[in-house]
């Protein structure tokens, strides 16, 4: 659904991304992970077209978007959210969700282009039925995924965005995400600064779409571990902009390299030799919780 | 040969001064984060107190000296009104309220000294050296050399001395200086005061070099100040000599070879150029984020003027509280009264309430909607007018068709007015559309036969209806009748756009540009809307003006008619459309109550918009509600977002 090739990009002097090739396959929901630095965010960037690579490539469904904008991606059915949630602050909750189902909509009617742009805005400005159907039909999109939040979205619709708490724009964030229908959803540590509850709730959420839209193609970058656990089938793990394992999320989270990555090589040693199932280092809680990785979270 | 090379020494001599103008503009904006548009007024302060202290019996430098003491303490001044004590409002803050002091300054000048251009002293007048074959003017080497002396003396002072060091900590990281002990505010109020110097010495060198002075020679040097800084890079230092430079030997050779009359255009004309082909300045780096322009993995910082210091977008209130329909009953029912109760007088006091309400509308849906700052509306507004004007004139156009064609032109004039802005962020789109603003003030002045140049074009009849039979009239009351219909046509215009997802996705982009964009928003397609529909509405209250005066000239449409605009809209609350008329409206009237002194308006204007920006940020027609700005949010809002933005990796720390 997703492929990268030999994908490069360095900042200054460190690179963030060293020649990745990964093939995603659609429907399956992937998670990235990795120390701090790894990379991860520039391959979310990359992927949604935020940043431009210095090399390589990227395929959507087989067709090459390297060169395209994140508009046009998104048009293209890819959607991502933020790492610290990017929620219009001066549109309310109900606006900000419309935006991501609007274009969902319109552009299921007629592809990217600025021709079709304009005469999106046209009909906005003009009142036409054409646009009207659109609005409606955002509108129910934008409820409904809205809903999916129990009471926790719905009544605060018309309030402005930026009064919401942490959590609640992070949800307005992947329901706005959601709204638009994408076919391959792309979040950058959805759970980050949530606490355990809603963690738990955010991770039951995306299982439940997952089941609803098997189609749905999902790639995400997590620290917490057990949210990787239960939404991945697959894990990257990501050291220095390089892919150092790629697994089920079982033996990619007991992999010596990934403890390294994480820990350091000392760790591999304990964890090979004194404490091969030890409590301490079960590796879904030691980057989590101990880990460098800790900061990130 | 030798005529080029003294077109090169004077082109030198003042680019220096321009040099000058932008170092003092860099250091302010590297530091304080400001843009002083009063850079500009400092330099002909700078240059009247040389003229004053020199009518005193001074010798040229001490005259400097006093010069020099007068113009620190000013830049003081606005340092502790734009920065200290509107510093906490919207990035937009400081850029209006310095604005605001460039005109106050102006008019004040023009109050105590007149309006007439005075001598100046310059003990070298005339004098020529002979370098080989060629004649170069004393004047120019004195002023190259001295310029070339000052620049010296404050490298040295900025990279080896404590002051310098901590200046230039300040300027880099202003949070990381603040925990290695630098104390910001000093470093802040040290800029301010060498602004200070380099203004006094900008206008001493202007005064030399023209020698001659008058209080409007503010604005046109500092534009060109501030285009030397932005063809060079806005934070470097090397960057505002070397856009100096350039622009004063362009200017000095376009001025030799092609004409006098294009020589004013070539700086901006310069400017527009490397804004479209390298937005970040001939030295400039993209990686600095100065001007907003980051492309790190990490946070991306808003690109929205409407934002606070810390980047954190400033809520502005939503469109929907005061329903337009209420405004276009508002305007329905003063409109009865302009056009049956009103004197003659008010009547046209009136009218021209409504042609500014008109282009107040049409800036709101722009800087209000997408939150791009437009300090150039006056050039669209003379666009429509000198369009009509042509029209009417030669053709005799009915006034549907004058209509019909004013909103074709606008919008083709908005799309290109739009073109060069698009890719620029935060402070960089105010002075991109102040140089557009000035070049649409220099064309209608110099593109003679087009626009008969100061002259004007006069004798444009009153509005004839075609599709009334050709109905007619030359009364106050029918051109005021008209001036109100077009408001209205203005009001269904904004109604429509506040109605659709246009709105939706303008304020989208406002909010977030990058988040619209990974949500659909196609935003290059949809500023330029925003530009097109708001050239429409302003090119629209153009035509009207020229129905209305039915005479044009270029003095109608300076600079000055932008920020009228701004103030108007700010006054009424930005993004609210019955903000913007009532703005217009009462910004109209307000001055007539004065019409006696009319210097006295705009340091009026002046002291309002201050006033309004420290006490009702968000305008006249949010009175009573509460204040929604970013600091009574407490943990919920900016605190809660700050927090993880601090882990966010930056990788490569390219930006730092």
């Amino acid at each position: 659904m997703i492929r990268v090739e030999r994908l490069r990009k360095a900042y200054g002097g460190v690179t963030a991304c060293a020649d990745l090739t990964v093939s995603i396959e659609p429907g399956t929901s992937t998670a990235v992970i990795g120390p701090n630095g790894a990379g991860k965010s520039t391959l979310v960037q990359l992927l949604s077209g935020v940043v431009r690579p210095d090399a390589g490539e990227v395929y959507l469904a087989e067709r090459r978007i390297t060169g395209l904008g994140p508009a046009h991606r998104s048009a293209l059915g890819l959607t991502r959210t933020f790492q610290t949630s990017r929620v219009f602050p001066g549109l309310t909750v109900l606006e900000s969700v419309m935006v991501g189902a609007y274009h969902g909509v319109r552009y299921e009617d007629r592809p990217f282009g600025t021709v079709g742009t304009l005469g999106d805005a046209a009909a906005s400005l003009l009142g036409l039925p054409a646009w009207r159907r659109r609005r409606d039909e955002a509108r129910e999109r934008a409820l409904a995924e809205m809903g999916r939040f129990g009471d926790r979205l719905v009544p605060r619709q018309d309030d402005y965005a930026y009064t919401l708490s942490y959590a609640n724009r992070r949800r307005v964030e992947i329901a706005r995400a959601l709204a638009a229908r994408p076919k391959v959803l792309v979040l950058d540590e959805p759970t980050a600064g949530m606490n355990p509850t809603e963690t738990e709730e955010l991770a039951r959420l995306l299982a439940d779409v997952r089941a609803e839209r098997p189609e749905l193609t999902t790639v995400f970058v997590e620290h917490k571990m057990n949210v990787v656990r239960r939404l991945s089938q697959r894990v990257l793990v990501m050291d220095e902009g390089a892919l150092i394992a790629d697994d089920t999320p079982q033996q990619a989270l007991s992999d010596p390299r990934v403890i390294e990555a994480y820990l350091g090589a000392s760790a591999v040693a304990k964890a090979g030799t004194e404490m091969p199932s030890g409590e301490r280092r079960q590796p879904d809680r030691g980057p989590d919780q101990g880990g460098p990785d800790a900061a990130g979270a | 040969m030798a005529e080029f090379l003294a077109q090169l020494v004077n082109g030198l001599a003042i680019g220096a001064v321009y040099a000058v103008v932008a170092l003092g503009f860099v250091l302010v904006f590297g530091v304080a984060k400001v843009v002083n548009f009063a850079q500009g007024s400092q330099v002909m302060l700078g240059a009247y107190l040389v003229w004053v202290a020199s009518g005193w019996g001074l010798p040229l430098p001490l005259a400097f000296l006093v010069a020099v003491a007068g113009s620190v303490l000013l830049a003081v001044l606005i340092e502790l009104i734009c920065v200290e004590w509107l510093g906490e409002s919207a990035e937009i803050a400081p850029l209006l309220s310095t604005l605001a002091i460039a005109f106050i300054i102006d008019q004040t000048v023009r109050l105590v000294w007149s309006a007439n251009p005075q001598r100046f002293p310059n003990p070298f007048a005339g004098a020529n050296l002979r370098i080989g074959p060629l004649y170069v003017g004393l004047t120019d080497i004195i002023i190259i050399a001295t310029a070339v002396v000052f620049v010296a003396l404050l490298t040295v002072l900025l990279k080896a001395t404590w002051v310098g060091r901590s200046v230039r900590a300040a300027a880099q990281d202003p949070v990381a200086a603040q925990q290695m002990g630098v104390r910001t505010g000093p470093a802040k109020v040290t800029v301010f005061a060498l602004s200070g110097v380099l203004g006094a010495l900008g206008g001493v060198l202007v005064g030399m070099y023209f020698q001659q002075i008058d209080p409007t020679m503010g604005l046109p040097f500092g534009l060109k100040g501030f285009a030397a800084a932005m063809v060079g890079g806005v934070v470097s230092m090397a960057g505002a000599v070397l856009g100096g430079l350039l622009i004063g030997v362009a200017e000095s050779l376009a001025g030799g070879y092609i004409g006098s009359e294009y020589r004013d255009l070539v700086a901006f004309v310069m400017l527009l150029l490397v804004l479209v082909l390298r937005p970040q300045g001939l030295l400039g780096s993209r990686a600095l984020t100065g001007l907003g322009g980051s492309r790190g993995a990490g946070a991306i910082p808003t690109t929205s003027p409407l934002a606070d210091a810390s980047g954190f977008p400033v809520t502005v209130m939503g469109t929907r509280r005061i329903p337009v329909w209420w405004v276009a009953l508002g305007t329905v029912l003063l409109g009865v009264l302009a056009t049956t109760v009103a004197g003659s007088y008010w009547s046209g006091v009136l009218a021209q309430g409504a042609i500014f309400a008109t282009a107040a509308l049409g800036l709101m849906v722009l800087t209000g909607m997408t939150g791009y700052v437009s300090v150039g509306h006056g050039a669209l507004m003379g666009i429509g007018a000198y369009w009509t004007a042509r029209v009417v004139t030669a053709l005799d156009l009915p006034f549907e068709l004058v209509l019909l064609s004013v909103v074709l032109v606008s919008l083709v004039a908005g799309v290109l007015f739009a073109y060069p802005v698009l890719g620029l962020s935060g402070h960089t789109i105010a002075l991109a559309t102040l140089a557009l603003g000035q070049i649409g003030y220099l064309l209608f002045l110099n593109l003679i036969e087009v626009t008969r140049g100061p002259m004007g074009i006069g004798g444009i009849a009153p509005p004839r209806f075609a599709l009334l039979g050709g109905a007619t009239d030359f009364s106050v009351a029918w051109m005021t009748g008209v001036c109100f219909v077009v408001l209205l046509l203005g009001l269904g215009l904004v109604a429509a756009v506040t109605r659709g997802q246009v709105s939706v996705n303008l304020r989208a982009i406002r909010e977030d540009r990058l988040a619209a964009e990974a949500f659909g928003v196609h935003v290059r397609p949809y500023l330029t809307i925003a530009f097109a529909l708001s050239s429409v509405l302003a090119g629209l209250a153009g035509m009207m003006f020229a129905y209305q005066q039915s005479y044009v000239s270029p003095d109608s449409f300076l600079i000055l008619v932008s920020f009228l605009l701004l103030t108007m809209i700010l006054a009424g609350g930005i993004v609210s459309p019955a903000g913007a008329v009532v703005g217009a409206f009462v910004l109209v009237a307000l001055p007539e109550l004065l019409r006696e002194q009319t210097e006295l308006r705009e340091i009026l204007y002046g002291v309002v918009l201050i006033l309004i920006i420290r006490f009702m940020p968000s305008g006249i027609t949010s009175l009573g509600r509460r204040r929604a700005s970013s600091g009574d949010q407490g943990p919920d809002g900016k605190a809660a977002a700050a927090e993880p933005a601090a882990t966010e990796p930056v990788p490569g720390g390219a930006r730092q």
